[in-house]
């Protein structure tokens, strides 16, 4: 019998360790558990706020893009009427070329025939009263 | 600055007109006492005497004065320059007696001609430099300033410092109506435009010009990119803008583009420009038609 005991021993002192470990596993495990529960409670606000700021830049960019759009198709317009101002140039300036042959003309016409002096007739050419004068200064 | 000071008040009390003459007229002294390059006593003079490798803290009109210009130079393209002080002297246009530039180059060893030191409010400018093109403006600016500060109660302003203009409020028929000097004949206006707010200013040869040392016939308005008098072929620049200063240093800069380039420049920029050539022919950005109310010939666009 004295021979037998310590086989009985081994198999009841793996037991108990096996099933102390098993304890203290699940102990750490339920404190690992709540540790994290806890860390992701902490980290909550931080991570909406990187959430709202993902959603922010995507709205930025969204109107980044679209102003990008806006300024592409203002420059487009721009462009436009800088080519239509120098059409207008140069009608302008064929305009001017016709004007002084038509002076030319007037020039040749007889300078009889004036008309009777409309009473009560206000210049159109008389400037308006002004409060200032910019121009040339002394220094 | 030179030039004769007026302000109408429109819309105030006796006393408040008298209080805004005195907010004024010593609000423009005090820019001329830092900014005048004719003035022996001034910051301006005085810091043109110690250009060269020397730092010097200086009144905070003239370190604005000077950051403004530089910024001008950059936007400009370099048509802006207040270096261009030696070519005035050389021509005969003397202020205040400087002595002879220290450093060989008008730039430092960082290649600017000006260095900043905005804390201490000390600068160093490698030579003399004029305040023409912007001190005026710069002085319209401040005493606009002065004058809102000052609170009058009235319904409208104009400033005029030499015909530059400034003008806030309304003025006696609405909007303040500023005449347009022709420069063929300097008591006749040549174009009439409509403001409620903003500045008016003026580059005009009409004035000033005389005979160089050489004998040659010059004027003030000196091209820095040949160091001789520019805008060949243009009379005079006017252009309206938000504010006084930059007004100036847009007429100014418009004029030395000359007549081939000026327009393209003044609608790129969207400016409000009048300007007269040689012959006396008016032109105008579409900007400045808008705020034509009259003419005395037809301008061109």
């Amino acid at each position: 019998m004295a021979g037998n005991r310590p086989v009985l021993h081994l198999p009841i002192t793996a037991a108990v360790c096996t099933g102390v470990y098993a304890i203290s596993l699940a102990g750490v495990t339920a404190l690992q558990a709540i540790h994290e529960a806890e860390v992701t409670e902490a980290r909550a606000p931080l991570v909406d706020a990187a959430e709202r700021s993902r959603i922010a830049r995507q709205s930025a960019d969204a109107s980044i893009r679209e102003a990008n759009a806006a300024l592409q198709a203002a420059t487009e317009r721009y462009l436009a009427a800088v080519s239509a101002s120098d059409a207008l140039d140069s009608s302008l300036a064929a305009l001017a070329q016709q004007i002084t042959a038509l002076s030319g003309a007037v020039n040749q016409m007889p300078r009889g025939g004036a008309l009777p002096a409309a009473p009560g007739a206000v210049s159109a050419a008389a400037p308006p009263p002004v409060q200032g004068t910019t121009g040339a200064s002394g220094k | 600055m030179g030039s004769a000071l007026r302000l109408v008040v429109y819309g105030a009390s006796r006393r408040d007109a008298v209080r805004a003459w005195q907010a004024v007229s010593g609000d423009v002294e005090r820019t001329d006492a830092a900014l005048s390059r004719f003035r022996d006593d001034s910051d301006l003079t005085r810091l043109n005497r110690g250009a060269g490798p020397e730092w010097h803290a200086v009144d905070g009109r003239l370190y604005a004065m000077l950051a403004t210009a530089r910024r001008a130079q950059r936007l400009t393209g370099g048509r802006f320059d207040p270096r261009v002080l030696g070519v005035l002297e050389a021509l005969g246009e003397r202020g205040a007696a400087l002595a002879p530039p220290t450093l060989a180059s008008d730039v430092t060893e960082t290649g600017e001609w000006l260095e900043r030191e905005p804390r201490r409010r000390r600068v160093r400018i490698a030579v003399p430099v004029d305040s023409g093109g912007i001190g005026k403006g710069l002085a319209l600016r401040w005493a606009a300033g002065a004058l809102r500060r000052a609170r009058i109660s009235a319904d409208g302003v104009l400033i005029d410092a030499g015909g530059d203009l400034v003008v806030e409020g309304r003025g006696p028929d609405g909007a303040w109506r500023i005449g347009v000097e022709d420069p063929a004949d300097l008591t006749a206006h040549a174009a009439v435009l409509e403001t409620s707010g903003g500045a008016v200013a003026t580059s005009s040869v009409a004035v000033r010009q005389w005979a160089a040392p050489s004998g040659e016939w010059v004027h003030h308005l000196i091209d820095p990119a040949t160091g001789q008098p520019g805008g060949g072929g243009l009379q005079a620049v006017t252009v309206l803008g938000p504010d006084p200063a930059w007004a100036e240093v847009w007429s100014k800069a418009l004029f030395l583009a000359g007549p081939s380039s000026i327009g393209l420049e003044a609608r790129r920029r969207g400016l409000a420009a009048w300007w007269f050539e040689a012959d006396g022919t008016l032109h105008m950005t579409p900007g400045a038609c808008q705020r034509t109310v009259w003419t005395r010939q037809e301008g061109s666009l």
